[in-house]
């Protein structure tokens, strides 16, 4: 985008990805809102804190089901007692639950819709606001759709009970007792995904690196009127912060290097985003022919305070997990906190994490919606100008950040780093790799990897 | 496949038929609406791709023929030249932040998007996505969420279907007679648009 109007990344950056381009949308909007000494309406936190918030939700189902529970089916777990019951109701296209989940998944968009237009690859955030006036009907029709989102799927075929009463839950034995408690929790969805993870042994493999990474999102409406970057941590609803194994870190972005001494572009010192130079491609090997100990990948390694860590919904429910959260405006939620020290990090609970979020999601967008003040303003015309912006928010998949560089009124540098090169980049230059490790020698088949994408 | 931006030819050669006796059917689009793509497959499967007409590109037609405008609920705005912009109810997107609506053609504003909405009645003006060229003027400084004009004030791209001088004087007219209108204070209540 070098050389492009300032704004190109509103247009470009949401058609990086097909699942989160609100995301990619809310980090675009924020980081052009820092450069340009923006003023947010009320108004206008909410409705970007709706969408993305509506895009993370209705990914849960439908990850869940259309990519993650159909490997549960997997004919590798046919000796187990819950298997049949698995098969029955998460198998791919013919599962009782899969086309009930993913059709579910299309409702908290439309919400999108309403106030972007469409879904995906609106542009609705602008600096200075969002573009969007909502009316009445507007409002009334989102918690309608959302209400049936609830009613369809999360309360009767995912919990099996109240929103309330899941959210209840603090701590892993009270999940336990949770799924206990009657047959209608214990037959529900979420409740056959947690005893069927622990009887086939998901909660035994996927350790990844033990260290974990979250910018946070949903920046509070009365707390970021003054967009800058200093100003973000405080705002956060969903924390910011880096957890070391033991302890949680302030988060700060010009703590963050990019590695490309295993990436297929021509060799730099490993540099912060605003820093780092256009990058040079060179020539990409096939998976067979590729040299582990030299380049081997597109994606650069990112790492933070030069530690590898893992991004993503784990790390996200962990932030919320620390004590420190004690602001009216920020989430306080302990149960992965002990979750992580009972069971630690796996396959299962990077599951467990990402569905939890389902119920507080929903509650959040009903209270944002409440709040959203039709006699007062969506946007406020900002005044264009040269300097440096970084935005950043929580995609579906983790830690999603842009950084730009505006000079002489156009882009000079523009940086987007994706959750999954926290995950899956390749080794940074002294050789440490990321939460995926690369194999030892070119494998000869194609790899199988669980996924966290 | 068959073509690079507006010229024939592409990848697979501008003559190029499949074994079916069919070109390259185009559904463009960033995204293409799940629509256009599902009912070409219906058509197709259900023994219609005779019904299936192609524009110049291979657009199918019942899909891109008319323009985003069609269905637009800022219509009447667009005929009277009543300003639309961010965060602002009522108004047409076409005069300040660039729509493209009038020159694009898709039915984004007949059959909506997730079956709710349309960019341009969420106040988002039209980028253009079905029409070659996109992301259009190369997404060059000033061109983006912004109408260019001649002379500052006359839009550098005009609906299609009228001659830049012809829609110059109409629109020019419109403006300023029902301008006057409202200074005068002639109530006109299809712009008082409701919360
Ligand atoms: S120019 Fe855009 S906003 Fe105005 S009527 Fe046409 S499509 Fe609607």
């Amino acid at each position: 985008m070098q050389g492009k109007d300032p704004q190109a990344g509103l247009i470009v950056t949401p058609r990086i990805c097909g699942i989160c381009g609100g995301s990619h949308l809310y980090c675009a909007s924020s980081a052009l809102d820092t450069a340009w000494k923006t003023t947010l309406p009320p108004n206008a936190l909410l409705l970007r804190a709706i969408g993305q918030a509506t895009e993370t939700i209705q990914s849960i189902p439908r990850w869940f089901y259309a990519i993650f529970a159909t490997d549960m089916a997997n004919k590798k777990f046919a000796n187990k007692p819950l298997y049949d019951e698995v098969v029955k109701r998460f198998a791919a296209y013919v599962g009782t639950s899969f086309q009930q989940g993913v059709s579910a998944s299309g409702r908290p968009v439309e919400v999108y819709a309403l106030f972007g237009g469409q879904w995906p690859h609106s542009s609705y955030m602008v600096p200075g606001g969002v573009m969007c006036a909502p009316t009445l009907k507007d409002i009334t029709r989102a918690h309608a759709i959302m209400n049936q989102f609830r009613k369809d799927w999360l309360e009767s075929l995912w919990l099996g009970c109240s929103i309330e009463r899941y959210m209840q839950i603090k701590t892993w034995d009270d999940l336990m007792a949770w799924v206990e408690e009657n047959d209608s929790q214990r037959n529900s969805d979420l409740g056959l995904f947690i005893r069927a993870s622990l009887e086939f042994g998901l909660h035994k493999f996927g350790q990844g690196v033990g260290k974990f990474i979250a910018y946070g999102t949903y920046l509070h409406k009365d707390h970021y009127q003054k967009p800058t970057v200093e100003g973000r941590n405080a705002a956060l609803i969903s924390r910011s912060g880096f957890y070391d194994g033991k302890k949680y870190h302030v988060f700060d972005h010009l703590s963050i290097k990019e590695h490309v001494g295993h990436a297929w572009y021509a060799d730099v010192p490993a540099a912060h985003p605003w820093d780092e130079p256009m990058p040079t491609p060179l020539q990409s090997h096939t998976l067979a022919d590729s040299n582990f100990n030299e380049k081997y990948s597109w994606s650069k390694a990112p790492r933070y305070m030069d530690m590898a860590a893992e991004a993503g919904p784990l790390a996200r429910v962990l932030m919320n997990a620390n004590p420190d959260n004690l602001l009216p405006h920020q989430v306080f939620d302990p149960l992965f906190g002990d979750v992580i020290e009972k069971l630690g990090a796996n396959v299962f609970t990077r599951t467990l994490a990402r569905v939890h979020e389902a119920a507080r999601l929903y509650t959040q967008i009903d209270e944002w919606l409440r709040q959203v003040d039709l006699n007062s303003e969506f946007y406020i015309k900002p005044e264009e100008r040269d300097g440096k912006g970084f935005g950043a928010t929580e995609a579906a998949r983790g830690a999603l950040a842009h950084w730009i560089e505006i000079e002489n009124g156009v882009i000079k540098n523009y940086q987007v780093m994706a959750p999954t090169t926290w995950n899956v980049g390749p080794n940074d230059d002294r050789g440490n790799p990321a939460r995926l490790k690369p194999p030892s020698k070119a494998p000869k088949s194609k790899i199988h990897m669980i996924p966290s994408k | 496949m068959q073509f690079l931006r507006k010229d024939k030819g592409g990848f697979l050669g501008s003559n190029y038929v499949s074994k079916g006796g069919l070109p390259v059917i185009n559904i463009p689009g960033c995204p293409a609406h799940p629509d256009w793509i599902t009912q070409i497959l219906v058509a197709i499967s259900t023994g219609r791709i005779g019904d299936v007409l192609l524009d110049d590109y291979h657009r199918p037609k019942t899909f891109f023929t008319d323009f985003v405008q069609t269905g637009c609920t800022n219509v009447i705005s667009f005929a009277q030249k009543v300003d639309g912009g961010f965060g602002k109810r009522g108004g047409c997107l076409f005069y300040e932040v660039g729509c493209r609506g009038p020159m694009t053609r898709a039915s984004c504003n007949r059959i909506l998007w997730n079956r709710h909405s349309s960019k341009t009645r969420a106040n988002h003006p039209c980028l253009g996505c079905t029409e070659p060229g996109f992301p259009h003027h190369d997404l060059a400084k000033g061109s983006i969420f912004k109408t260019m004009h001649y002379l500052g004030f006359l839009p550098k791209e005009t609906p299609e279907g009228t001659s830049k001088l012809g829609y110059y004087l109409r629109a020019g007219f419109e403006k300023v007679v029902s301008g006057s209108e409202r200074l005068v204070g002639v109530d006109q209540p299809q712009f008082s648009s409701s919360k």
